[in-house]
């Protein structure tokens, strides 16, 4: 019980113990590593929320930060390299970053779990499952090795695991792909956590595994009304599961909105260029649009609006000043809740 | 003696033949590569001094289909389903363990010698992972040059620096980039270096296996355009092997489902995606995800229950029964055959093409656009 005890008396919580705000909020972070080449900056000024029950989609390529900011709320960055140099990530009305490294642990798995990409490298090889699964219970709750056998199993049936019973001994090479999915899912649930962060969950997987596997994710959120973050760079996975999402690029959220608005009107000239360039299932089209160039390299990151290069709206002003990312309103002025866009020329993107 | 040397002039005389054959010019359409019920087991073997066989993977178990002069067959399926060692096979890296590849006529799994390498100089291929597809410690110019070293007729010695630098160019890269090392490169700019090492040696077919899964969003479709670039430009023929049923159908002329080791079923990209008849055709288009938050709602999806059954393992009858909800005594007892099926032969629809069920029968799973 000291746990509960500490953790009151942390410094300054921000809209004391009661809060009504959402169950995530990160204002501002700012996440650069110091390497020998010079200093990479991953994340430079990202502030989204999450509430209870619902899905948030962080949708970006490699090396946009998305995968950074998540770490850095999990508090699994690694330092050195990595450091987070300014920003809040408020969890429950608490700011994470202000934590002890006690504290933040107790948080760590029980109140905020992470589930990785790629399940194979993630489980240890030479322990069990069951142990593997156990380890939350042991290690959180002080349960013997017995009850947290019993408890593994019940994960194992709840991730629908056939014959949980007679699998908790066997080690992950044991497992198939959609499998070992389904395990790091249940170790992320083991202690019905608040929130879930899904770093690519169904990348490794095959379609009709994935299809399974993001059932199984949508289905547990909605028993446990848990908040989900989504990170992925799939824009149809996103658009069958999401309820808002945020498109990160070079460290920056370029544009947010709710699922629905921003495959039917998207406000940045990337978003755009995204969509036009992905093949779709059902239609058969032309040539693809490509979006010219490459993602920028994070150690010079281009003045300016870091999309520029690339950018085919790309005007003096793109080279100059950063632009901020602000609310996006109807032509008449009506707002449009949740739309933000970070591009000078947002009006001309959706409206033109 | 005299035996011999006879016989070694009729090898020389056929293989001259073949390699005659080979190199004749193929009319647009008519068939390049004609794929006979080839089958590849990797054997089990069990004990440590005397192996002994107890058992068979079955990675590819009697596939067969033609590839067209100039067209782009898409090969689809979950991992493990074997079309990775379908190009393998082709590519005669790896040995068939029975059945026949067929190009321009020359059955190339049993060529040898001056014939065989005629034939690898018209087939070749594009792989997956483009960071550990080039070796890390030679030159751009050295890894796509070093086609010519085994077939120095194509480039004579003191060329090879201004053709690397064509090549270069024709896939959009900087020729001045010919003294950089792979790793001074980007994902995208790797996999461009990838085809540019492919086209060396103008050949008729490239296989690509995987060539853009590796890559970002945004870079996928420059890859992508640049390939429908370079199949009109050198009139080329590709075998395109994916698991992205969108980036499939865009590309394609044709595609072939395969599952376990078999194809599934087989037509035009259409027929398909449009009127798909095979039960796990069905299911594998009513997985994939559509950006299109509007149609979530109206989408039928079928949920497969289970894994893919293992290849040394498969089950009797059609290999697909385990997780199809179709599936009955017979499908157990049988072994479905890859043809038009009953209820649609002599009819003039889209749903009379290839497909290796029983109770085939046609159902639109993609939404219409």
């Amino acid at each position: 019980m000291t746990t509960i005890d500490k953790t009151a008396s942390v410094p300054a919580p921000r809209d004391g113990a009661t809060h009504d705000g959402p169950l995530l909020d990160v204002r501002d972070l700012h996440v650069e590593f110091r390497t020998r080449e010079g200093v990479a900056k991953a994340v430079n000024g990202v502030s989204y929320s999450v509430n209870a029950g619902e899905t948030l989609a962080v949708l970006g390529e490699s090396g946009s930060g998305k995968s950074v900011t998540a770490q850095a709320i999990m508090g699994i960055l690694d330092t050195p390299p990595g450091f987070v140099t300014k920003g809040e990530i408020v969890f429950r009305g608490q700011d994470m970053l202000k934590m002890s490294e006690e504290e933040h642990r107790k948080v760590r798995g029980s109140k905020i779990a992470m589930i990785f990409q790629d399940a194979l490298s993630s489980l240890n090889p030479v322990l069990s499952v069951g142990y593997q699964l156990g380890e939350m219970f042991r290690v959180h709750q002080g349960l013997s090795k017995k009850e947290a056998k019993v408890k593994a199993i019940e994960l194992m049936d709840r991730v629908k695991i056939p014959a949980a019973a007679a699998r908790v001994n066997d080690y992950p090479h044991q497992f198939s792909g959609g499998m070992r999915q389904r395990i790091m899912i249940a170790m992320a649930l083991a202690l019905e956590p608040d929130l879930i962060i899904a770093d690519e969950p169904t990348t490794a997987l095959d379609v009709t595994v994935q299809a399974q596997v993001m059932d199984l994710l949508a289905e547990l959120q909605r028993e446990y009304n848990m908040g989900l973050i989504l990170i992925t760079h799939d824009l149809g996975v996103v658009a069958d599961v999401a309820d808002k999402i945020a498109v990160m690029y070079a460290g920056r959220i370029v544009e947010q909105a709710p699922v629905h608005e921003i495959y039917k009107r998207p406000a940045h000239p990337y978003t755009k260029g995204l969509l036009a360039s992905i093949p779709r299932l059902d239609q058969k089209g032309q040539e693809l649009y490509a979006i010219k160039g490459l993602p920028p390299n994070l150690l010079k990151i281009p003045s300016g609006c870091a999309f520029n290069p690339r950018c085919p709206k790309a005007d003096d002003v793109c080279r100059t000043d950063v632009p901020a990312l602000v609310p996006v309103t109807e032509q008449d002025g009506t707002d449009l809740p949740g739309r933000g866009s970070a591009c000078h020329f947002w009006k001309e993107t959706i409206h033109g | 003696m005299a035996d011999l040397s006879k016989n070694d002039e009729a090898v020389a005389a056929s293989e001259a033949e073949a390699v005659a054959a080979i190199e004749a010019p193929v009319e647009r359409g008519e068939p390049i590569l004609q794929v006979r019920d080839l089958k590849k087991h990797f054997p089990l073997t069990q004990g440590i001094l005397f192996k002994r066989q107890v058992g068979a993977v079955k990675a590819v178990d009697g596939v067969s289909f033609d590839l067209y002069q100039g067209e782009t067959l898409g090969i689809v399926g979950e991992s493990g389903c074997g079309k990775s060692t379908v190009a393998k096979l082709l590519m005669n890296l790896e040995r068939a363990t029975a059945g026949e590849v067929f190009y321009k006529g020359q059955d190339i799994t049993k060529l040898s010698g001056r014939a065989l390498k005629a034939v690898r100089r018209n087939i070749q291929m594009v792989f997956q992972d483009p960071y550990t597809s080039l070796n890390p410690r030679m030159t751009v110019g050295d890894i796509i040059g070093e086609p010519f070293d085994i077939h120095p007729e194509v480039a004579p010695k003191g060329d090879r620096r201004r053709k690397v630098q064509e090549l270069l160019d024709v896939v959009g890269l900087n020729p001045e980039y010919i003294n950089r090392y792979p790793h001074q490169f980007s994902g995208g700019q790797r996999q461009r270096i990838g085809i540019a090492r492919g086209l060396a040696l103008n050949p008729e077919i490239i296989i690509c296996d995987e060539p853009v899964s590796a890559l970002d969003v945004s870079v996928q479709a420059q890859v992508i355009n640049l390939m429908e670039k370079l199949q009109d430009e050198y009139n080329l023929s590709y075998l395109f092997i994916a698991h992205d049923l969108s980036i499939v159908r865009h590309i394609s002329d044709r595609v072939g489902v395969m599952y376990l080791g078999k194809m599934a079923e087989i037509g035009t990209d259409e027929q398909i995606y449009e009127h798909p008849t095979h039960p796990y055709t069905q299911a594998l288009l009513s997985a994939v995800p559509v950006p299109d938050p509007e149609a979530r709602a109206h989408r039928e999806r079928i949920i497969l229950t289970g894994d893919v059954p293992s290849p040394a393992n498969p089950p009797s009858g059609c290999s697909f029964r385990t997780r199809c909800w179709k599936a009955q005594d017979k499908c157990a007892e049988e072994i479905p055959l890859l043809a038009i099926p009953e209820p649609f032969q002599g009819k003039d629809t889209p749903a009379a093409h290839f497909s290796a069920c029983h109770f085939a029968e046609e159902k639109n799973v993609v939404a219409a656009h």
